[in-house]
This record gives structure tokens, sequence and C-alpha cells, in this order.
């Protein structure tokens, strides 16, 4: 019960300094939405990964020209249920993800630049540049 | 001398916040031109990802046998081709696939 509302405290929190940072509400819309559809999405047995989707520090290498201050910059994927994940699993879900390059360069404009999955009990994770995926070349201002 | 100090820190700190600002507005223009052609429907393209997870794989074997050279007409056979390309391309996405599978379903009936 006290993890329930230490994590349910640590979302705010999360959510009120997102607000702060960017100075608009975009960023808690895109990550409820996200959560929304993947927990029903898991509900409905069309995914048998239950995820969680938080901002969290990300790499600075990683920069790009839209890029939000390095703690805040990192996109999450936790998955919850992560009993029997490997490595290679989570490579492979991360390639569904990053195979749509309009819902990268969205997040790449909301100033994400690193996309990190990660196991919530086992702690592995992997970590990829926005940038390595979508390019911002054709937006940028002449 | 503490006037001249006061108004060239003043004057620093202004020039600062000038050259922020000024690059604060064009990453919003920036973002703007982005969101603009991508769009906000981002319940959509998690629900893609979740579906292209669990389902993609099973129905692009599912299309790409259908698609087969083997079983096509040699009159149809570049069509069919195409069709494989864009499956191949669109293998790890499950909306794609669903508007090949109508593009498909199409080219069988004709």
């Amino acid at each position: 019960m006290s993890n329930n509302i230490f994590s349910k405290f640590s979302t705010f929190i999360n959510r009120v300094v997102d607000i702060i940072s960017q100075g608009n509400m975009e960023r808690v819309t895109i990550l409820r939405e996200y959560n929304l559809a993947l927990k029903e999405a898991y509900y409905q047995g069309d995914f048998n990964v239950l995820c969680r989707v938080t901002t969290s520090p990300g790499n600075p290498n990683f920069k790009h020209a839209l890029s939000t201050f390095y703690l805040r910059s990192g996109f999450k994927i936790t998955i919850e249920n992560d009993n029997e994940l490997t490595q290679s699993d989570l490579i492979g879900l991360s390639d569904y993800f990053i195979q749509n390059k309009t819902g990268v360069r969205q997040l790449m404009a909301f100033g994400y630049d690193t996309l990190i999955i990660i196991g919530k009990n086992t702690k592995q994770g992997i970590q990829i540049a926005f940038k390595d995926i979508a390019d911002l070349q054709n937006y940028m201002l002449k | 001398m503490k006037e001249i100090a006061y108004y060239s820190i003043t004057t620093i700190a202004v020039l600062i916040c000038t050259f922020l600002l000024i690059n604060k507005i064009k990453k919003n223009r920036i973002k703007r031109k982005i969101l603009q052609d991508t769009g906000n429907d981002y319940k959509n393209i998690a629900r893609n990802f979740a579906l292209s997870y669990s389902k993609s794989k099973e129905l692009y074997k599912s299309l790409i046998i259908k698609v087969h050279p083997d079983k096509i007409d040699e009159s149809k056979k570049i069509e069919a081709q195409e069709l494989s390309k864009k499956l191949t391309t669109s293998k790890k996405d499950y909306q794609k696939l669903k508007e090949l599978e109508k593009e498909i379903e199409s080219f069988i009936k004709s």
C-alpha cells in the first residue's frame, strides 16, 4: 500500500515538474494518453506487457536541437510484469516503438531525446537516441 | 563607478534574456511545425505500438503468403511484387499492415 501511495505521489510530482519546466500541459497530456492506451491494450488482451510511461533523466550524449534539460529528456517505458523478460525482449520491444517515425518526431518536439525501456523489478534496460531514429533537418528554420 | 557597473550588469542580463527568449521562440516555431505535420493522435500511436508488438508478426505472415509469387498469375506478378515490398517495409506496423490487408483483398478479388 505504501508503495502504491509513493508511486502515485512521485507521478504527481513528475507531472508538476513537467508543467513547470515546459510551461504547458502538453507533456502531461501525451503521457496520460500513452498510459491509458497501453493499459487498455493490456487489459483487453491485445498486449502481453503492462507498461507505464514517465519522464525521466535522459542521456546528455543524445541531445538534439529541441532537447530539454537532460534531467527531463528521457521518455521512460517501465515494464511492470518483467519476470521473464530478457535483454533481447527489450530490444524487440524498442524495435516496434521506433518503427513509427511520426511518433518519435512528436516526442522529439516535446523535448525528449532518449528512449528508455526498463523492467520494474529486474532493472534490465536499454537506451536509444531519438536523433538516430528520426531527424528534424526538414523542420529547421533557415 | 558603481553606477557604470550596475548599468553594465543590467545590459548584459537583458542581452542574455533576449538571446534566450529568441532561442525559445525559434524552438517553439519548429515544434509547432512538427506537430502540425505529425498531428496529436497520441493514443492511436500508443495503441498501434501495442498491437504491432503483439499481432503484426502473425498478420504479416498471413498476408505475405497471399502475395507469394508462386500463388499469383503471371499477369499479376509485378503488382504482387509491389505489394510484398510494401508488406516488408511495414512489417512491424500493425496499422499499415491492416491498410495493406484491404489492398491485398481487393487485389486477390480482381
